[in-house]
């Protein structure tokens, strides 16, 4: 044989890899950036492989964390994705599973967005590790995600615990030649033992369970002394030492290197971020004058170590306590280091003076937007028209939160806080007997996440409000993941189809129409009557499906009809267009003085046909 | 974008070097600015510095400015825009004094005419590959695309950067 094959990976496809060369049996996900790519990798080399791996996109991450427990808990190895917020949703079952313990290996891969790029905070998924009392493993790189994975079944399985892996977002965004290690099956035919005094667990058994996570946990912490998930790079000049995990080892790895210090200073990498090595980081600081912790986006490592009066970092300020540790912020923190010990650091360009320069230049901004020919465009257009700025347009999580550019959506909380914040804000004016409309926004994937409770809860309750679904057929965000609505399943075969229509209607809503919200004179009309149901004495929740698939998703329905459009003389640059419809094919020419078609990008759905005040964007003639 | 990363990367590989690179996916795909690293060789980061990268791609004249930054000192810039001197009169100046090159090439007008617009990447690519400085060589980076090209744009992305490579208008 020649050597091993090797291909280039990205951070997720790598622990993908991992997952699959681990054995595992049942691989649950819910998409969210920076962990959507890991399960399509896992069908990817199940395909390849011939392999029968159970892979599913469950309805949230709650539920996707349960279905592979429960695998677990037959003796099979079963992996869990998300992203870190959306630990969030499954931290009921992560803290109930840390007491009642796993079977088979069961690793919970939860990626951090430090900076935040695609998420709403920039939480640090490893203080859960330390809430729920689980080990928490933090990889620097694609490859050390790889071996991670394996090395977390294996913990898993030795301690009947669930382990988390926590990749950030340079790490599942990177990408990597990856060393492709043979899949061997790993025969675990299912066998669930009773146990009610664990599985069942009242809470007079809760509290032996508890005592007994404890003891797994202090094993774990002295299995981590000597791991080699924690490791050393020698350095003599001990004035300085460095404790660094995940992505901050990585970068700072390379800029001791750039700055000439590479083999000066000692570092201790913590691989295991909770719990840490106590004996091996109380050695390690007791050699050091000073120690530097770069960790991120918190001070998970810096916070469990028991003596802090020789730490330097984010309690006490050396280090920021918001954004991404770049590498510009930490070759800052480490020239800053090096000056005070009185040491040089090569120069480099000033780059500040770069920054300045093109600041001055007042390049456009390029915002993210909906794209060209979006149907969320279209339905945030057609409700502005019909409710105006009065109304309140609570939003949701996904592509269409970007209806904030066409001031559509004025609360993004969490994935179906649109429902919720609608239902209390119609309590709150309610209370005073104002009536003040509010039309709330959120997408299919979204609303089968977590918008189904919270709309039987609105109609328990008596909430008045327009709910309009952004059904285009898929989980655009992420990377066009299949829904339940659709009914196509993770690996691409066909499952039932659960229909949103259907839900609504069994949440007791009794307004529900269906339109493409192209049809944007019809589209107003329909927003006009919805809202007209949440004022009629036995009116209530009014519930508006815009259905239209993603044009990225889906072009087709645009290939066979296009609206190509023209825009007439009558343009006289008056920008309502830009402003209230932000098509990006829809450009200012300054020399001209009037908008034009950017044909590059027009998609030709001739929606923009309504976006003119004064009719100067008009259908082409053929 | 993502493609002209694979280009090199996939070319790296095939010469026995490790690679590390970070590309942008989210939120921040819908229309915003793009950025893709990559470090060929023994690296721990995905990410490049500022003031450390030795070439960089922009396929916008915007995005040449916005990536300067990144490049060191004697570092190389190709730019896909139109032809002619229209750099701002301060960052030129910075370039000079840093000994950055700067090369411009209407790659959106090359591929236009051959009729295969999404190929304008690859005649950067050609373009860049023209000047000796670059890494890798013509032969290595026309068999990487040869390669990993789908076989219907593969004729297309090769006569783009081919165009490119002769600095052919």
């Amino acid at each position: 044989m020649s050597q091993s094959k090797q291909e280039v990976l990205l951070g997720n496809e790598a622990i993908a890899r991992g997952i699959v060369e681990s054995g595992c049996h049942v691989v649950t996900s819910y998409p969210g950036t920076p962990s959507s790519e890991i399960l399509p990798a896992v069908v990817r080399f199940k395909k390849e492989l011939g392999l029968d791996t159970h892979v599913e996109w469950s309805i949230n991450e709650k539920v996707a964390y349960e279905v592979a427990l429960a695998a677990s808990y037959t003796g099979k190895r079963a992996a869990v994705i998300m992203k870190q917020v959306g630990l969030n949703v499954a931290a009921d079952p992560l803290m109930s599973s840390a007491y009642t313990g796993v079977r088979g290996g069961f690793v919970v891969i939860s990626c951090d967005d430090p900076g935040p790029h695609s998420s709403q905070t920039e939480q640090d998924t490893r203080f859960y590790a330390l809430f729920a009392k689980v080990p928490a493993l933090d990889p620097s790189t694609p490859r050390e995600a790889k071996e991670m994975v394996k090395a977390a079944f294996e913990l898993s399985e030795r301690h009947y615990l669930p382990v988390i892996l926590r990749p950030a977002i340079r790490v599942s965004h990177a990408r990597q030649n990856i060393e492709f290690i043979p899949v061997v099956k790993l025969q675990r035919p299912a066998d669930f033992q009773k146990d009610p005094g664990r599985w069942a667990a009242t809470p007079r058994f809760r509290l032996q369970l508890h005592k007994e996570l404890n003891e797994k946990l202090h094993d774990i912490q002295e299995e981590f002394e000597t791991s080699e998930l924690n490791t050393s790079v020698p350095g003599d000049d001990r004035r300085l030492g460095f404790i660094a995990g995940g992505t901050s080892y990585a970068v700072l790895r390379d800029t001791l290197q750039e700055l000439e210090l590479e083999g000066r200073f000692p570092i201790l990498k913590i691989g295991t971020s909770h719990p840490i090595p106590q004996r091996l980081v109380k050695e390690f600081v007791a050699a050091c004058d000073q120690v530097l912790v770069l960790e991120e986006p918190d001070a998970v490592i810096e916070l469990q170590i028991l003596d802090k009066s020789k730490l330097l970092g984010r309690l006490n300020g050396v280090v920021p306590s918001a954004g991404e540790l770049s590498p510009e912020v930490i070759r800052q923190l480490l020239v800053q280091q090096a000056n005070e010990l009185g040491m040089e650091t090569p120069t480099e360009i000033d780059t500040g003076e770069l920054s300045q320069l093109v600041g001055d230049l007042g390049l456009p901004v390029r915002r993210p937007r909906l794209c060209p020919g979006c149907p969320h465009r279209a339905a945030f257009f057609g409700m502005k028209r019909a409710l105006g700025s009065k109304a309140i347009y609570p939003g949701d999580i996904g592509c269409y939160t970007l209806g904030l550019n066409l001031n559509a959506v004025d609360t993004c909380l969490d994935m179906g806080g649109a429902v919720t914040i609608a239902s209390g804000l119609y309590q709150a004016y309610r209370q005073d007997n104002r009536d003040v409309p509010i039309a709330a926004t959120i997408g299919d994937s979204t609303f089968l996440h977590s918008g189904v409770p919270a709309l039987a809860n609105a109609v328990y309750n008596g909430a008045r409000f327009v709910l309009v679904i952004l059904d285009n057929s898929t989980t655009a965000m992420t990377g066009m993941q299949p829904t339940a609505d659709s009914g196509m399943l993770a690996d691409g075969g066909q499952g039932q189809r659960v229909a949103i229509g259907d839900l609504v209607q069994a949440c007791g809503v009794k307004f529900i129409e269906e339109m493409d919200p192209y049809r944007v004179q019809e589209f107003e009309a329909l927003i006009k009557r919805a809202s007209q149901h949440t004022r009629e004495p036995d009116g209530g929740v009014a519930v508006v499906i815009a259905k239209r698939p993603c044009v990225l998703y889906d072009p087709s329905p645009l290939e066979e009809n296009p609206v190509p459009v023209t825009i007439s003389e009558d343009c006289d640059g008056c920008r309502y267009c830009l402003i209230a419809f932000e098509c990006p094919a829809l450009v200012l020419d300054e020399d001209l003085g009037r908008v034009v078609v950017d044909r590059r990008i027009c998609v030709n759905c001739g929606v923009c046909v309504e976006a003119c005040p004064k009719g100067a964007i008009v259908e082409a003639e053929e | 974008m993502l493609f002209a990363t694979k280009v090199f990367s996939e070319t790296a590989l095939a010469l026995g070097h490790d690679v590390l690179g970070s590309e942008t996916h989210g939120m921040s795909q819908r229309g915003g600015s793009v950025i893709s690293h990559l470090k060929i060789g023994s690296y721990e980061s995905p990410l490049v510095r500022h003031a450390t990268a030795d070439v960089v791609l922009a396929f916008h004249p915007h995005e040449a400015y916005r990536g300067l930054v990144f490049l060191r000192r004697g570092g190389l810039c190709f730019v896909s825009g139109p032809d002619g001197d229209s750099w701002d009169r301060g960052v030129k100046d910075y370039m000079a004094e840093n000994a950055i090159a700067a090369y411009v090439y209407p790659a959106d007008d090359v591929a236009l005419e051959i009729g295969s617009p999404r190929s304008a990447n690859l005649a950067l690519i050609g373009y860049a590959m023209s000047v000796p400085e670059m890494p890798f060589d013509h032969d290595q980076i026309r068999a990487t695309i040869e390669r990993i090209t789908p076989s219907r744009f593969r004729k297309a992305n090769l006569e783009a950067f081919e165009a490119g490579y002769r600095r052919k208008r």
